[in-house]
């Protein structure tokens, strides 16, 4: 079952939104969930060790 | 390159910098204290310095050594700080000459005593920048007292490895040999050639950067060695209890405070141990960073190590994230928020446990920076 989290501040339910990330100058874009009021995007721990972790290394390599 | 050069052209991520620069900062700050006698004041004659590793590894080592030498002179004060180091071995040498520079004048305010050190970084640090002060080691001076040590003519045969940082200090390890044979330890030499010593892969504080390496030092270090090794360097026994060898520290046999088992102390809690060392030597409570109380399970405790994250960062996040507002909970109550942190952004899910208490569940980081979505409302 998928995990539902809502923003603390707004009481909302996070919805998923495209997000772009910036690392060493390149942009990347991928849908996320975040906040659909203040915009705070979540990333989870799946995501941070496993894929983002990967591009880290690749841009950081280049 | 250097370090410097290459985080200036954004080749190298900040974060394991960073980490040993705060470690270095904690201990100058909220960690350190002067403790002199009073009936001693302006006629000291000892100085002791532990150095930012000795309490980080085992809270009473600093006291309990400060206790020793007070029984061989009271004249003596002790200073909880650090000698810059940290800041020296990524190439912040004007960090490290505005350390060098406090601790000299701190020197000159107290009288000139004496200085004490139980680190032979600290040692090789300060002989280099500040030869005026012309530092003992503690082995030195508790092998010329007429102290009497406790005996351990039962112990297996000890593997002695001197610290890289003792490379042309033959007086040092001379010093050390005489207490083991004050206290009948039974002990080899590891390595005899002292100009040639090798490091336990602490120096250089290379872990952040290259885990792997600093692992590779320790294993060709110890992994032929069979005995338990007996140090002379908080750090050296540290990664050598890491490595899972068994692993003496002097000050364990001169204080009788730890076996051959204790594990290597948490990277991510040594900032605690520092508070606890302070305390133990002012006689007060440890005070939380932050008044923020965590319990923080082995598991997660171990993989802060590996993040080279302190339980300070953690008090930090959930401190900004319960004061602003800015977290996610779950259905089970669970909050989730993040710390942008010098180059990384870092995560925790903690539960709150009622007042200033949180349980933490779990941390990760990553280090690109994540932009607010196009289409958030007002953005």
């Amino acid at each position: 079952m998928e995990r539902k989290l809502v923003c603390a501040r707004c009481g909302k339910t996070l919805e998923n939104k495209e997000t772009y990330f910036a690392y060493f100058g390149h942009q990347l874009h991928t849908d996320l969930p975040c906040c659909p009021q203040c915009g705070q995007v979540y990333v989870d721990k799946e995501l941070a060790e496993g894929k983002m972790r990967n591009t880290e290394a690749e841009l950081e390599d280049k | 390159m250097g370090w410097k050069k290459m985080f200036g052209r954004k080749k190298l991520p900040p974060f394991p910098r960073d980490f040993w620069l705060e470690e270095m900062e904690q201990a100058r700050d909220d960690a350190a204290a002067l403790i002199v006698p009073p009936e001693y004041q302006g006629r000291l004659k000892y100085l002791f310095f532990p150095g930012c590793q000795l309490g980080a590894s085992d809270p009473r080592y600093p006291q309990a050594v400060y206790q020793l030498l007070l029984r061989a002179e009271p004249a003596t004060a002790m200073w909880l700080s650090c000698c810059g180091a940290p800041s020296y071995w990524v190439g912040e040498i004007e960090q490290y000459r505005s350390v060098q520079a406090e601790q000299h004048q701190q020197w000159e305010s107290l009288g000139r005593p004496q200085v004490v050190l139980a680190c032979m970084s600290c040692k090789k640090i300060i002989d280099y920048v500040l030869p005026d002060i012309q530092p003992l080691t503690v082995y030195e001076v508790l092998a010329d007292s007429g102290l009497q040590l406790p005996l351990y003519p039962q112990l297996p045969e000890l593997a002695l490895a001197d610290p890289c940082m003792s490379r042309d200090e033959p007086q040092v390890r001379q010093a050390v040999c005489t207490l083991l044979e004050r206290m009948q330890v039974p002990y080899q030499i590891l390595h005899q050639d002292i100009h040639t010593l090798p490091c336990c892969g602490f120096g250089g504080n290379i872990e952040g950067p290259n885990l792997a390496a600093a692992q590779a030092a320790a294993q060709r270090r110890i992994s032929s060695e069979e005995r338990p090794i007996l140090a002379y360097c908080v750090n050296c026994r540290d990664v050598f209890a890491g490595a899972g060898k068994q692993s003496l520290h002097i000050i364990d046999l001169l204080t009788g405070l730890n076996g051959l088992e204790r594990p290597t102390p948490h990277l991510s809690l040594r900032r605690d141990n520092r508070r606890l060392a302070k305390a133990l030597a002012l006689g007060g409570e440890k005070e939380e960073f932050l008044g923020i109380s965590l319990e923080i399970s082995e598991e997660t405790a171990r993989m802060m190590d590996e993040s080279l994250l302190s339980a300070d960062h953690i008090r930090r996040l959930i401190a900004r994230a319960e004061q602003s507002g800015d977290y996610f909970i779950d259905e089970q109550q669970i909050h989730i928020a993040r710390l942008p942190l010098c180059g990384v952004t870092i995560w925790a899910e903690y539960r709150p446990l009622g007042g200033r208490q949180y349980q933490l569940i779990s941390v990760y980081f990553h280090r690109m920076e994540v932009e607010k979505t196009d289409e958030a409302a007002g953005k």
